[in-house]
């Protein structure tokens, strides 16, 4: 990985061409190298007496074979009413996949860390969560196959009230190397 | 610096516009977050105290900038406990001042806000910031700064740097994925940096 530098000043001129050596110097590989959206939640999703991992219906983004991203996912979620309020948290991933995101527990202030497929509890700790910004970061490195990397969750103790990841959840990131 | 202005909407089949294209992309991403630096593979220390640069965590800010950054360091280590087992360092060259904050651990469970002032040379720090490894084995939780970094008029150089703090025959690693992500603010808006060296 070559070391950021700036470019010098440019002035852009109406109706130029624009070529590679320009959109590669000033613009970054066409805004790969910067940090992006990659997926917004439009809508809030709720389940309800429901401990098995599904998926998000939006949040998550497609990995192309050898990528590697950096990635900044904020999850907002609720337990609207329980005061066993909890959601477990996944992620799906090509087979070939390696991944390394940390979340700060809400509650405990452990970070945890997800390094693999398994679901691990956040918020369980009995207090009543209004609306939860819990914040995961990390490198994603895709092997030698591509797919979706997706956002999977459920009540991790089930409760006929609604666990939400609510409207406004989104998954930012940048393209480390293309 | 200017307030940010929401730019014109794209229009297919225009040729791009000059205005369009200096407010919606600038010059130089300077408005947007953008890579800096990333480390494509782990790199061991074993049995080692002395600081060695990590390779491309690099950065090298141009004179008389301000630039908002955050540099994230991943890493593990075979021990646990109250040992610190790793340290860090972001070494500098070049005039510049900066005000990175992190969160740390001052126990194996106890974390901390530190405020680390760069001063030129960063002379607190440098024999490495302490950090206690949380999880052995496998990744522990990332050590990240985040602040501000004002250059002078020769610019610098940044270089992270790490090490174990607790000398053992073991592998100590700052992992792949390790970055440095940020964006330039503007001019330096402090003219008397350059007495900071």
């Amino acid at each position: 990985m070559a070391t950021w530098t700036t470019p010098s000043s440019k002035t852009w001129n109406v109706g130029a061409l624009e070529n590679a050596v320009d959109l590669n110097r000033y613009h970054r590989d066409n805004l790969n190298v910067s940090l992006r959206p990659l997926a917004i939640k439009p809508t809030t999703e709720a389940r309800v007496s429901d401990t098995t991992f599904r998926d998000d219906q939006h949040l998550w983004f497609y990995l192309n074979p050898n990528e590697q991203w950096y990635v900044q996912f904020y999850l907002r979620w609720n337990n609207v009413t329980s005061t066993t309020p909890d959601i477990a948290v996944t992620f799906t991933a090509p087979s070939s996949t390696t991944f390394n995101l940390s979340v700060l527990d809400p509650f405990t202030n452990y970070h945890i860390i997800y390094d693999g497929m398994a679901g691990v509890t956040i918020g369980a700790s009995g207090i009543d969560p209004q609306s939860v910004m819990s914040v995961f970061r990390g490198p994603v490195i895709a092997g030698s196959v591509g797919g979706r990397f997706q956002f999977q969750w459920s009540q991790s103790t089930s409760s006929a009230n609604e666990t939400q990841v609510m409207v406004g959840s989104a998954i930012f990131g940048i393209r480390e190397v293309p | 610096m200017t307030d940010w202005i929401v730019a014109p909407p794209f229009v297919s089949g225009r040729f791009a516009k000059a205005t369009q294209f200096q407010s919606m992309l600038n010059t130089d991403m300077s408005m947007a977050m953008h890579r800096l630096a990333y480390k494509t593979s782990d790199q061991i220390v074993n049995n080692s105290s002395t600081l060695v640069d990590i390779t491309e965590m690099s950065v090298t800010v141009p004179p008389n900038e301000m630039w908002y950054m955050e540099w994230e360091f991943r890493y593990s280590s075979p021990t646990s406990g109250d040992t610190p087992a790793y340290k860090v360092n972001i070494a500098t060259s070049g005039t510049m001042r900066g005000y990175l904050r992190s969160i740390y651990w001052t126990t194996a469970t106890t974390p901390l806000f530190e405020i680390v002032d760069f001063r030129g040379d960063l002379t607190a720090y440098t024999t490495g910031l302490p950090v206690y490894i949380i999880q052995s084995g496998t990744y522990s939780p990332p050590l990240i700064f985040k602040g501000l970094v004002f250059t002078g008029t020769s610019g610098c150089t940044m270089k992270g740097q790490f090490a174990q703090y607790a000398v053992t025959a073991e592998d100590t690693k700052t992992r792949q994925g390790s970055c440095v992500n940020g964006m330039k603010i503007g001019a330096n808006p402090y003219p008397d940096l350059t007495v900071l060296t």
